[in-house]
């Protein structure tokens, strides 16, 4: 591994961390939306991962570990959000949603 | 070889990532993501990450996708639509997202990196000794979170079953 290959990876990462911001703004769906923050997250967890790789005490890795643990908790409560959201409004596109409360 | 498997994980990765932003079908969109994230976990895996990828399939392909799945069927299939979303402002997005990406282009064109080789021998071993003495802190804090909102996913999805 020399440098081409990190900078080789850091331009991967930032390739999906951009098309997750194009996910994001673009699409209607909220579950897309939430697919478009995957997206974004898993470059940042890449650029962490390929930096790690230079590391003695693999800081990196340990980061992007608790980084997933963080997206899976927010993945449930913001799906949760969602359920509770379109059962009482019967939306899920998020441009239709125009009041959040009673 | 080695460099023809890199060239296959990234090709994959961006196959799901290009049906993610082209289609307009949300469980197509989520199975794509699948796709995506196990291509990331083989980068991984070259990267010499190997706990993280594991990391990655269990959780991430695992159980994000599934979820997401999930979320589609209780949203908009119960009402028997189409699970297929529309895009609006496709030209601004556009031109944010690729002037984002080229932002980070000539920053990472730009940057100087000093690399090392490093053996990375009994990499498990050396995370969980960390995760249980360096990082105790944020190892139990993190624990604590991920009961807090599994808890509060269940309830709040209780509440939705009770309307």
């Amino acid at each position: 591994m020399n440098e081409e290959h990190l900078t080789y990876y850091l331009y991967f990462a930032a390739f999906l961390f951009s098309s997750g911001v194009f996910v994001v703004l673009t699409k209607r769906s909220a579950i897309f939306v939430l697919i478009g923050v995957e997206l974004m997250l898993n470059g940042a967890n890449l650029v962490l991962a390929s930096f790690s790789q230079y590391d003695h005490d693999m800081k990196g890795q340990i980061f992007a570990i608790f980084a997933i643990v963080i997206t899976v908790c927010e993945v449930s409560i913001a799906l949760a959000i969602l359920l509770n959201i379109y059962r009482k409004t019967r939306v899920s596109n998020l441009d239709e949603l125009r009041e959040v409360g009673n | 070889m080695g460099i023809f498997i890199q060239i296959l994980l990234v090709l994959l990765t961006l196959l799901g990532v290009g049906i993610i932003v082209y289609t307009r079908n949300i469980v197509h969109a989520a199975y794509a993501l699948c796709l995506a994230l196990v291509g990331i976990a083989g980068i991984y895996v070259i990267l010499m990450s190997e706990l993280l990828a594991v990391v990655q399939i269990m959780l991430y392909a695992g159980g994000v996708v599934i979820l997401l799945a999930f979320g589609v069927m209780m949203t908009n299939r119960l009402r028997g639509d189409k699970v297929i979303s529309g895009s609006n402002n496709a030209l601004i997005g556009a031109i944010i997202s690729l002037s984002l990406f080229s932002a980070l282009a000539y920053l990472i064109s730009n940057a100087n990196f000093r690399t090392a080789n490093i053996d990375h021998n009994d990499q498990i071993r050396e995370i969980g000794i960390s995760f249980l003495t360096e990082h105790i802190v944020a190892f139990e804090l993190i624990a604590f979170v991920l009961l807090v909102a599994l808890v509060g996913a269940a309830y709040l999805a209780k509440m939705a079953g009770d309307e």
